[in-house]
């Protein structure tokens, strides 16, 4: 083992820690009610407790439901370089056009008000290449900013802090804005504290969880990446605590036939434990994950970052894969959004001869995400306000 | 030339640190390169692969996973990634790399596996995919990494994947640049998803796809031959349905009670 992981393993063992999941302390849920599987073969989850919590008058699928605004801009991308001022004026024209305000500042303030906490979901999971781009994110900022938001009040978040920091969302680089993920390393490249819990373990708030049947098991080098074994993924309390309200920013990546985009960004991104869900619940953990109160009740507002993505291989895809989407996509609404990200990322495989035609097995996380009541897959009730600048 | 010296001791014993001498072929390699200032290196195994690329690693697991080493160089003022994959076996190896594969430009074949692209180097080796990766594309990284890529592959002492235990008759050159090479669905998400409904969850198979005119020849080799009965006997029944999965002008031949090959 390298060396990094052989003190981290030093301190584990030392401070006589366990590495299994623990019980919840208290279950703001209840016991967990098993949902009896609705496909053949799936496991049981507790998506049963996310009705529990009423809904509230922020809940997705938000102020503008099945809505979609979509800008594209030829001149967003030069020589491989975003323009930010292009996309500055791409993502205030989405934002005119999704809430029919003629100010900017109206517009953004029918999401978001003073005082209140507000967290950008990111993703840099990718790498500096294929990571939510800082020209969107300071654009997000700016008018954020202008609208009478205050730096302070606002916090860049993942699941994953030093996977923040690699692609440059750091404290320098956005001076004021509170960087942050669950998953955490110390300065000298360690997961574990002196008291040999992971840094993560404090991050997770035991009183939120999404239990599956599946159990996970994970070996002491991937679990500081999982937090957790065992049968529930926690929410973090960045969410749960920390924040009154979430704009999330994804970026346009495929994933196999179908893509990675709001609701990924949302669902793998809000718990722990995730390696477990890929394989057998992956399109139920991006549906249901969401339904429950910290994702479906916090989060106001998607902008997709389309300016780059990639067309295949994501959602880490090789650079061949990469391309110019040129385009802004904003919504309320994340199923929706998911849905016309679709249709955009399936017009470029089906270009690049990748495809001929859409999957049905594509769209399986968007539909079970209607029937949650998140939004709206069903392309022929969304409405779509698309603009091109140029 | 201390600095340069330094770097690479400092990776050799890294890199053996960290897998022992299984892959110190790395820093021997990468000791003959000219022009690194930097290098900085990263093991994950098994499942930690979720650290280095999430929910993509189980692509990776599906095929057969073992270890990566990620090396992140700096090359005369510019940044290249090399990522040694080593899978449980050739056939992973190829299989990875099939699926990784777009639209390679030509050049002089260092192995029998190989794609090159502006920006990305690939090639698989024995149990190897590796893949190096530049910022900017350009002719002078491009040739870096090829010079990168010709010291690994001289490394490796194990054989290219040969698809002879799949087409007894072997298949030409040209056709297997576009053959893909799958063990279960996300294989099949990921390289050839107008296949989804034919294969469906089917697990416990290699097949190599490839294109002879306009058929689609698979060759499978299941694991055992119940995992072959069952996928024949869904194939059956998806036919007596008339179902999308497979037409009636798909054929099969049983080659042995674990192998067989279908043209769609």
């Amino acid at each position: 083992m390298n060396q990094v992981n052989r003190r981290n393993f030093l301190r584990l063992a030392g401070a006589g820690a366990a590495a299994a999941a623990a019980a919840p302390v208290a279950q703001a849920l209840g016991t967990v009610t098993p949902t009896p599987a609705t496909q053949q073969g799936k496991p049981d989850t507790n998506i049963a407790d996310a009705a529990k919590v009423p809904r509230n008058e922020h809940s997705m699928p938000g102020l503008f439901p099945g809505r979609v605004a979509v800008v594209k801009n030829s001149r967003a991308v030069n020589e491989n370089a975003i323009i930010e001022k292009e996309v500055y004026d791409m993502i205030a024209r989405s934002m005119l056009e999704l809430t029919g305000e003629k100010n900017l500042k109206k517009a953004w303030r029918r999401f978001v008000s003073p005082g209140e906490r507000i967290g950008l979901k990111v993703n840099p999971v990718a790498g500096k290449s294929l990571s939510t781009s800082h020209e969107v994110v300071r654009s997000v900022i700016a008018q954020l900013e202008e609208s009478g938001i205050k730096r302070s009040q606002l916090t860049i978040w993942d699941r994953r802090e030093f996977e923040l920091t690699d692609v440059g969302f750091t404290p320098d680089n956005y001076p004021g804005i509170r960087i942050v993920g669950t998953e955490q390393m110390d300065k000298d490249g360690l997961y574990y504290g002196k008291d040999g819990k992971l840094y993560g373990e404090h991050m997770i708030d035991r009183d939120w969880y999404y239990w599956a049947d599946v159990e996970g098991e994970y070996d002491e080098y991937t679990m500081p990446y999982m937090v957790n074994g065992g049968k529930y993924s926690y929410f973090t309390k960045i969410l749960t605590q920390e924040l009154d309200k979430i704009i999330n920013i994804p970026i346009l990546k495929n994933a196999g036939a179908t893509v990675t985009l709001a609701l990924k960004n949302l669902a793998y991104g809000s718990v722990s434990n995730t390696g477990r869900l890929h394989a057998k619940l992956w399109n139920e953990t991006c549906a249901q994950v969401c339904a429950f109160a910290p994702v479906r009740d916090k989060v106001v507002l998607n902008i997709v970052d389309g300016i780059k993505g990639c067309f295949n291989g994501g959602p880490g895809a090789n650079p061949q894969f990469f391309c110019d989407y040129n385009t802004i996509i904003t919504g309320s609404d994340p199923v929706a959004v998911d849905r016309i990200g679709y249709d955009i990322v399936l017009a470029k495989r089906i270009a690049e001869g990748l495809q001929k035609e859409g999957t049905p097995t594509a769209l399986e996380f968007m539909l079970q995400a209607e029937k949650l009541s998140l939004g709206v897959a069903d392309r022929s009730r969304i409405d779509l306000r698309e603009v091109i600048t140029s | 030339m201390h600095f340069r010296q330094t770097a690479i001791t400092a990776l050799l014993i890294s890199i053996t640190l960290t897998t022992g001498a299984q892959h110190a072929f790395i820093a021997r390699a990468l000791s003959e390169v000219q022009g690194i200032e930097e290098a900085h290196s990263r093991t994950f195994t098994d499942a930690s692969l979720y650290g280095y690329i999430n929910g993509g690693a189980e692509l990776y697991l599906e095929y057969g996973f073992d270890t990566l080493i990620v090396t992140e160089l700096v090359c005369q003022g510019r940044d290249i990634k090399l990522e040694v994959y080593r899978m449980k076996d050739p056939e992973a190896a190829f299989g990875i790399f099939s699926v990784s594969r777009f639209r390679c430009n030509g050049g002089v074949a260092l192995t029998e596996h190989v794609c090159r692209s502006a920006y990305q180097f690939q090639f698989s080796k024995g149990p190897y995919y590796v893949s190096i990766i530049n910022d900017t594309g350009s002719e002078d990284d491009q040739r870096k990494s090829g010079e990168i890529a010709s010291l690994i592959i001289n490394q490796i002492s194990e054989p290219p994947f040969d698809p002879g235990c799949f087409f007894a008759e072997g298949v030409d050159q040209d056709v297997m640049r576009g053959a893909v090479l799958v063990r279960g669905p996300l294989g099949i998400y990921n390289g050839i998803p107008s296949l989804i409904e034919k294969f469906g969850e089917a697990s416990g198979y290699s097949a190599l796809m490839i294109q002879k005119g306009q058929d689609t020849l698979a060759s499978l080799r299941f694991n055992t031959e119940e995992s072959a009965n069952a996928f024949l006997q869904h194939k059956t029944a998806s036919q007596a349905l008339k179902t999308k999965a497979f037409s009636s002008d798909s054929t099969v031949s049983i080659i042995s009670p674990n192998h067989i090959i279908i043209s769609f």
